[in-house]
């Protein structure tokens, strides 16, 4: 036994903790905590199938978008996000992290996977923009997304399977703003069905 | 690295008592976990603010209450429990904000419990027990105060510990509760404006 208590798992006692939340995406619904930001008839179901979590489905022109509905506990420039992720359609436009409003990309910090693009790619924004394009391509296999925003020592820094991605960091336009996990999934280039699976979220102030 | 979870709580060989987490993160509260109420106009919502978890405020009556817990289903031990809370009182002046490990959350009379006691009647944060028939007030030493801190109540055979920020501060040796407990937070306000409470995390397991 290592912990007597899931709080020293990554705090002592003496240190105040900061807000924290990890979600497993298991069961028959998705839990409450979660909210559709999205349109046009988007669903969030979980999976029936081994690891599946739960899949994000926008339709045509629609997204799906899921957040916390503007509750926002998480400092947008000074937190860590980790989670799951699988895209799975050929033409899609598929993000992972922290915004401060689910449906823009203004405050925010979050992985990009763009079938218009090559590579993967970090996005932050603190009202003024920066794309940090990786060296590591997209792709449709399961893959472990954590981004660690340290506003105080003026980085972001994308980890993709636990290795700091290849041209992986952003110095620059970090944000202040308080902000939300959020999901999101449409198409690229042409309007069409899109789905996108998560097994795990985590995301805690630092 | 240890894989699991379990593992990482429980020694080898040994089954893992009855735990719960909760942090307080999302669009709403866990109501299959959680029954919330209030008196008068008090609200129980998320709160949209940096480590803000959930709020429980009262309304501008006095007397008005918000609470939430477990609604009288009671998995832990009175002589073998803990619970760790982080929480932040709004205003100091007028609250009465407190936390228990209590085994009914709708009455005082002949209470059972453990309780983490912000209330104006003390100067200093308290520890109180009681058994159903009295109680004890344990002083912390520490000054009431609005600042987040990490709370924990510990239940053993003989004795209760509170512990301010890992700081055992009071220990209670009498009037202890022995009926099955739950946990139980509050905000009152006695006066004409809102008082609250916010939870950002809440751990509760029987050792």
């Amino acid at each position: 036994m290592a912990f007597p208590s899931v709080y020293e798992m990554t705090n002592p006692l003496t240190t105040v903790r900061k807000q924290h939340f990890w979600e497993y995406f298991s069961g028959a619904t998705l839990n409450s905590r979660w909210t559709d930001h999205g349109a046009s008839g988007p669903t969030y179901v979980m999976n029936d199938e081994v690891n599946g979590g739960v899949r994000l489905t926008s339709s045509g022109a629609g997204y799906a978008i899921m957040g916390f509905n503007n509750k926002r506990p998480f400092d947008v420039g000074q937190c860590t996000f980790i989670g799951t992720f699988r895209r799975n359609s050929d033409d899609q436009y598929a993000t992972a992290g922290l915004r401060n409003n689910p449906v823009s990309s203004s405050n925010g910090s979050y992985m990009l996977m763009d079938t218009g693009a090559s590579n993967i790619q970090l996005l932050n924004n603190n009202g003024s923009a920066t794309t940090t394009v990786t060296t590591t391509p997209i792709h449709k296999n399961w893959t472990t997304v954590k981004i660690e925003n340290d506003r105080a020592g003026t980085s972001i820094k994308l980890s993709l399977d636990g290795v700091l991605a290849s041209n992986g960091t952003s110095t620059t336009n970090i944000s202040s703003a308080v902000g939300q996990p959020v999901f999101a999934t449409l198409y690229s280039s042409s309007a069409g069905t899109t789905t996108l699976d998560t097994n795990y979220c985590e995301v805690f102030n630092t | 690295m240890t894989k699991s979870i379990y593992d990482q709580l429980n020694a080898s060989g040994t089954v893992s008592k009855q735990r719960f987490v909760e942090t307080f993160s999302g669009d709403a509260l866990d109501t299959d976990r959680w029954s919330s109420e209030v008196v008068t106009t008090g609200t129980v919502a998320m709160s949209d603010s940096l480590n803000g978890g959930i709020n429980l405020a009262t309304g501008t009556t006095s007397g008005g209450r918000a609470k939430i817990h477990f609604n009288n289903i009671r998995q832990y031990s009175p002589t073998g429990s803990a619970m760790i809370a982080v929480a932040q009182r709004n205003i100091d002046a007028n609250n009465y904000s407190e936390m228990f490990l209590a085994n009914d959350y709708s009455s005082s009379v002949n209470a059972q419990w453990a309780d983490i006691y912000h209330r104006p009647d003390s100067t200093n944060i308290r520890l109180q027990t009681r058994d159903g028939s009295g109680y004890n007030n344990t002083d912390t030493g520490v000054a009431r105060h609005i600042n987040s801190m990490a709370y924990k109540l510990e239940l053993k055979s003989a004795s209760c510990e509170l512990s301010l920020d890992g700081v055992v501060k009071a220990i209670s040796t009498s009037s202890l509760p022995t009926a099955k407990l739950q946990p139980v937070f509050r905000t009152e306000t006695d006066t004409t404006s809102s008082r609250s409470l916010n939870l950002t995390y809440c751990e509760v397991y029987n050792t």
